[in-house]
Order: C-alpha cells, then sequence, then structure tokens
C-alpha cells in the first residue's frame, strides 16, 4: 500500500456543513476539557507522569479510555503525544495545571461542569420562556445555588476574576479618578483587584467594598497586603437594599447579572444616598449586525444562569433614563469591556455639555 | 500576563463552544430555518410560529448570526444563510436530525463521560439503563431522528464511494446494517450490471422497502442480526460506519460472520473515519469520544483496523480517500 493513499483529504467536505458540525461536537470538547481538569491531568504530566498507564493509575481511570480523551486533547493542542501514549504539556496545556500564574483550571471547572451542563441542558426553555435553565434544571438560582455549593463557587468567583484581570489596570489608566478624591465605592466588587488598583493609582482616594459576607476575607487580605487598609474597607451588604454613600460608584460586571428591574433598583439605591453621585459602569456592548462579539454568546450565557442580559449603547441609555441618570460617555479600556460613565439627570451642571461625544469604540480586541 | 490572557481567550472560546452548539439546537428544535425558508421574518412573527420568548428567541437568533447562522438583515428581522439552510427539515443533506439527536437523546450522557473515562463502559448505559441500540429499538420516533441523522451527515459519502471505488468484477454487493438503503441504491445507480442486498434488522428493513426507487428491482432485503450470521451470496460486503459502534469484540464477531458468509475471492469493505496518529486532525478524535460515551464504541487508527480485520480472517490490502471524513478500507480474505 502505498503511503500517499493513507493522505487524508477533506476537499470534497461541504465547508458549511464541515463548518455547522464542528459548532455542534465542541461541547464536547468543553466536556473533555472538565475531565482533565478535574482530574488533574496536567499537573501529573507536569510532575513527569507522562506514559497514560502512569496517569491512569495515579488518577484510578481506565487506561485506554483516558488515552482517548488525552488525544482528543493533543490533537486541539493541549498535549503532544512525544511517544505512543506519552504526552508532554505543550504551553497551551500548561495553563491547565492548577498552581501556576495564569491557571485556567476553575475557569474550566466553573464553565464546563455539572452546573453548566444540566443549566444549557434547558436551553430550550429559556428560549421558550426566558426563565434561566439553572432554575429550571435545579429549581434555585445561580447565587443560591453557588451557596449551597462551595467548592463551585471558589472556582465561579476565580473563574470571574481571571476573565477581567486585565481590565483593572485599563480602567485606572483609561479613566480619570482625580477628581474623585473622596470616596469610591464598589458595589459587588468581590475580592477587590479593581477596587484596590484604581486606589493605589490615586493615593489621595478612599475606598469602601460592598459584597456579600463570603467575599470579606479575600478582600481583606488584600486591602491589607497592599497596605491599603487606612483608606479601603470592606463594607458587607447587599445593593438592592441600600448602599454606603459614595462620590463616585463601580459596578463592575454587576449590571449584566440583573433584569432591568433590578438594575432601577440598584441605581435608585445610589442615588438614595448621594443624589449627585455619578456612576461608572463596567460592561461590554453588544454591536448592532451580524458582527462577532463574543458579548452576544455570553448574554446566552446570562439567559442561561442569570436572568440577566447583555446589552447594546442604545439599552443602557434607555435603561439609565429609566432609573433617572443620563449615559455621558463611553470610555474605551482596551479591553472587550468599556466603561460606561453615568450622571444622576438632576446634577443639573452636566446638561449643557451634554451629549458628550462618546468615543470610538474598537470593538472586539481580539 | 499577555499570554495567561491569550489562553484565557481561547480556553473560554473554546468552551463557549458548548453554548454554541446548544444555541444551534435550539434553533433546529425550534424549526426557526423552516420558519425563514420562505424569506426574512420578523422575530415577533418567528416567536409567535414557533413558540417561544421574544426576547430570548431575538438574544438566541442575534448570537447565532454572530457565527454566521442566520443574518439579521434589518433591526429584529434574520434571513438565512448557507449554514442556516443545512438545519432546513428538508435540505437534502439537513443536519437538523443530527443537532437533535446529539442533543437530546444524546446529551445527558456527556453528564456522565468522568464514568467512561474511570470504567471504559459506555456513560449513556450507565445514565439510561439501557444500551443505546435497544432504546432505539423501542423508541420509534428516536430511531427515526437517529436513521435521518446519519443519512443526513453522511448523503455524500454513498456518491464518494460509488466514484472512488472500482466494482468492476464484482456481482452482488451486502451492504450490512444497511440501513435507510441510501448507499445500495447510490452505487446499483451508477453500475447498472451490479446486484444489491440491504442487510438489517427486520423492522429497519421493513421501513426501507417501500422507500426504494428505480434500482429495487436489482436489490433484495434481508432482516437479521449481525452478530449472529450475514446473508451469502455476495461477492462484495460493505459494512458503512458500523464497526465504529462497537467495541473490539463486537466487532470480531461482525467481521467473522462476513467472512463466513462470503467466498474465500470475496471482498470486505469498511467506511470508517481513520484516526491521525499524528493527533493533526481533531474531529474523528472527538467522534470517537462520542462512541465511547454513547455505544462503548470507538473510531480507530489504521493499525488499530489492521488488528480487528486480523482477527477475522480478513487482510487489509488497501485504504482509499473518499473526499470525505471517512475513508475506504479494503480487505481480503486472509490466505491460509
Amino acid at each position: 500500500m502505498s503511503s500517499e493513499a493513507l493522505e487524508i483529504t477533506q476537499e470534497s467536505v461541504d465547508p458549511a456543513q464541515e463548518k455547522i458540525l464542528q459548532l455542534i461536537s465542541s461541547q464536547w470538547l468543553a466536556r473533555s476539557l472538565y475531565v482533565v481538569a478535574k482530574l488533574e491531568v496536567a499537573d501529573l504530566v507536569a510532575d513527569g507522569y507522562c506514559s497514560v498507564t502512569q496517569l491512569a493509575e495515579k488518577t484510578q481511570m481506565h487506561p485506554n479510555s483516558l488515552y482517548r480523551v488525552i488525544r482528543a486533547l493533543a490533537s486541539t493542542g493541549y498535549f503532544t503525544e512525544v511517544a505512543p501514549r506519552e504526552f508532554e504539556l505543550t504551553p497551551l496545556g500548561t495553563s491547565l495545571r492548577k498552581d501556576v500564574p495564569g491557571t485556567v483550571r476553575s475557569t474550566i471547572l466553573a464553565l464546563a461542569g455539572q452546573l453548566q451542563w444540566e443549566s444549557w441542558g434547558e436551553t430550550l426553555h429559556s428560549v421558550r420562556t426566558g426563565e434561566t435553565g439553572v432554575k429550571k434544571a435545579f429549581g434555585i438560582s445561580l447565587f443560591d445555588y453557588l451557596g449551597e455549593n462551595p467548592e463551585e463557587a471558589i472556582w465561579f468567583n476565580e473563574t470571574m476574576e481571571s476573565s477581567h484581570s486585565t481590565e483593572a489596570p485599563a480602567v485606572a489608566r483609561a479613566y480619570d479618578f482625580s477628581e474623585a478624591e473622596k470616596t469610591i465605592v464598589d458595589l459587588g466588587g468581590g475580592s477587590g483587584d479593581l477596587l484596590s488598583t484604581i486606589l493605589q493609582a490615586y493615593p489621595q482616594a478612599k475606598g469602601v467594598l460592598l459584597d456579600l459576607a463570603h467575599a470579606a476575607e479575600q478582600a481583606n487580605e488584600r486591602f491589607e497586603s497592599l497596605g491599603l487598609s487606612g483608606r479601603c474597607t470592606f463594607v458587607k451588604g447587599n445593593f438592592f437594599e441600600s448602599v454606603p454613600k459614595a462620590d463616585v460608584y463601580i459596578l463592575s460586571h454587576v449590571i449584566h447579572d440583573w433584569t432591568d428591574e433590578q438594575c432601577i433598583t440598584i441605581l435608585e439605591n445610589c442615588r438614595q444616598a448621594n443624589p449627585a453621585a455619578k456612576v461608572l459602569i463596567i460592561e461590554m456592548l453588544i454591536p448592532s449586525g451580524d458582527t462577532f462579539h463574543p458579548g452576544k454568546i455570553i448574554d446566552l450565557q446570562m439567559l442561561a444562569l442569570l436572568g440577566g442580559q447583555e446589552r447594546t449603547k442604545a439599552e443602557y441609555a434607555a435603561l439609565f433614563a429609566r432609573a433617572g441618570y443620563t449615559l455621558a460617555q463611553v470610555v474605551s479600556i482596551q479591553s472587550r469591556a468599556c466603561v460606561l460613565e453615568v450622571i444622576p439627570d438632576s446634577s443639573g451642571s452636566t446638561t449643557d455639555s451634554y451629549p458628550v461625544a462618546m468615543q470610538t469604540q474598537t470593538g472586539d480586541d481580539s | 500576563m499577555a499570554k495567561r490572557s491569550i489562553y484565557a481567550r481561547e480556553l473560554v472560546n473554546l468552551m463557549a463552544g458548548h453554548w454554541v452548539a446548544r444555541a444551534v439546537y435550539a434553533a433546529a428544535r425550534l424549526g426557526v430555518a423552516d420558519l425563514l425558508e420562505a424569506g426574512p421574518q420578523h422575530v415577533e412573527v418567528l416567536a409567535k410560529k414557533a413558540n417561544a420568548h421574544e426576547g430570548a428567541l431575538y438574544r438566541l437568533l442575534r448570537a447565532l448570526a454572530s457565527v454566521g447562522v442566520f443574518t439579521e438583515t434589518e433591526p429584529n428581522t434574520f434571513s438565512m444563510t448557507p449554514k442556516a439552510e443545512l438545519l432546513c427539515s428538508d435540505h437534502p443533506n439537513s443536519l437538523r436530525p443530527l443537532v437533535l439527536l446529539w442533543n437530546e437523546l444524546e446529551y445527558s450522557a456527556w453528564d456522565d463521560i468522568v464514568h467512561s473515562i474511570k470504567t471504559g463502559e459506555c456513560a449513556f448505559e450507565y445514565r439510561t439503563g439501557s444500551p443505546f441500540f435497544d432504546v432505539l429499538e423501542k423508541d420509534m420516533e428516536s430511531a427515526r431522528i437517529f436513521r435521518e441523522a446519519m443519512a443526513g451527515a453522511s448523503r455524500l459519502i454513498p456518491l464518494a464511494i460509488s466514484e472512488v471505488y472500482d466494482f468492476s468484477g464484482c456481482n452482488t454487493i451486502v451492504d450490512v446494517g444497511g440501513s435507510h438503503g441510501n448507499l445500495v441504491s447510490t452505487i446499483l445507480s451508477t453500475h447498472p450490471d451490479l446486484k444489491g442486498v440491504i442487510f438489517d434488522l427486520p423492522n429497519v428493513v421493513e421501513s426501507v422497502k417501500n422507500k426504494m426507487g428505480d434500482e429495487a428491482s436489482r436489490c433484495e432485503f434481508a432482516g437479521g442480526d449481525f452478530f449472529e450470521s450475514v446473508p451469502g451470496g455476495g461477492d462484495l460486503y460493505i459494512l458503512s460506519r458500523i464497526i465504529h459502534d462497537w467495541d473490539d469484540e463486537h466487532s470480531i464477531k461482525i467481521l467473522k460472520n462476513c467472512r463466513n458468509a462470503m467466498g474465500s475471492d470475496g471482498k470486505l469493505l469498511l467506511v470508517e473515519i481513520i484516526i491521525d496518529t499524528n493527533n493533526e486532525s481533531s474531529f474523528g478524535n472527538w467522534l470517537d469520544l462520542h462512541m465511547l460515551v454513547m455505544q462503548g464504541g470507538s473510531e480507530r487508527t489504521e493499525a488499530e483496523y489492521r488488528r480487528l480485520l486480523d482477527a477475522a480472517g480478513f487482510e487489509l490490502t488497501r485504504i482509499i480517500p473518499t473526499g470525505q471524513w471517512q475513508n475506504i478500507i479494503e480487505a481480503v480474505p486472509a490466505s491460509i
């Protein structure tokens, strides 16, 4: 048999068909990455357990089946098969390891675990009713689910933080906080990455982080280690009930979690605490037309998990107007997201200059 | 930091593939492509006709349009794209049944992939308590979707086989597990001197009989179980995407039954994906895992096919690319 005969060509495969097949089979990739992340295969490979026999023994898996998963991930660039049934990590695969800088393990566990699989199993219900898949699959809200599943909550929080980690310095650079040298309150600021980055760049500013109790320990540790404890505090609270007084409020990737009505309640609570305070909202803006933007896919995640949504600029402007605020400007931050500067209608002084010229969006930076 | 961000982004994009796949499924189940066949439609009309929530349906279609499935021609109005056409029920190569199969009957088994990796057993049976093909035998609707899915995803394969394979010197082909009969009827239509036998489970053969076109006069239909025996009298036996459904033990049983049915000058053709040992082509690897999860079957490398054929008394003679994902693996009875 000639070796040319073995060359596999796919020229006659219908390109549209191939594309659709790739789209619809990609869910299996997510699930396979989950297996490898869960079993910590990448860490074992890095520790020298390279052969499938060793890996299967360590993880107590069925050797040939484990081989097939790792082989499939090798064909997608995570491992290389250096000898038959012996694998090494590629640079991409290294990011699957647990304790390396830039690890994506918790992201995989959060985005391809049972919560996701079963919630997305109810997609049809969500599209029929507009209700979340989490509610249908588990009978509770996402945040209640995370409350009951602390391990998954940790993966989830780490994922949110790491997916926005490049934003904090970008926000601190792109938006001028020097006029707000009084108090910045970050609502739902999690472990305090964004707030502490801003405070480091603006030594006169004071900060308050409001979040649920579970975030306190991590945030306080961070403030202490960065020497910010003197001008930055954690306040346990719920922004649907009330918020501390501030000169500037920050809502970073919070608004997209909620329905219009819930967002209006949050904004009304800001106004209640200080009618003159600005609100900075960090979110993606969904472009119109068929242009690819990750926000359009993440929007479906909002539908499946939270009942919130990603919004267009017009939708944000309409939402703010209903809450008595005006979208004054959109500041690009070299990220998928941008800063929406929102000012209360009653503050008066800025109405002369409205509408402020919107900065051009750079769009998807991928 | 920059590197990490690139990897994280790439990875999240890959995993969002799950969400895109589910979005394609929701649109397919709601029949959106069928509703758009006559022309562009406003999402309000689509939501009414498909019995969907208008806002949620808009978000679904907007996301799909961003990956080339449907296009938003005017605000809130969507129309077809080449990719979307493949989701129409009446498209000759429709992938709608495959999308429904993977996302309904087969979806939940992937939740238990860890069980498969732990044990080597199929997750489907672990999850549902029944082997995959037993469920199809009892559930006629799922069986119909399965047959249509296999036909739609592989409409081009019969034509490719009848074009690339030299059938000269051959009188009767036996399609073992021939299901819908597309392969035999396509080969017979381009080879007027050939006769064909379609062999499958009795109820499958019964339903296919009446759908055969002009080639029916040169075609026999035989009902049976390929684990017990295979009809004799053929000189070319074809197993098109059958062996990948089964583990080695079952596969060898089927192959041995073919060997027993044919004469010493007969030939055997397997139509299967061949796993690329350089790990460069990935689709076959994903299907391989799907076979593990669903049936305990597997896609195989050339060496694995060689071993399997050898164990059943065959010798692999050549591998012929078809221009599709699948190749033709030709084998003859091993000389004693």
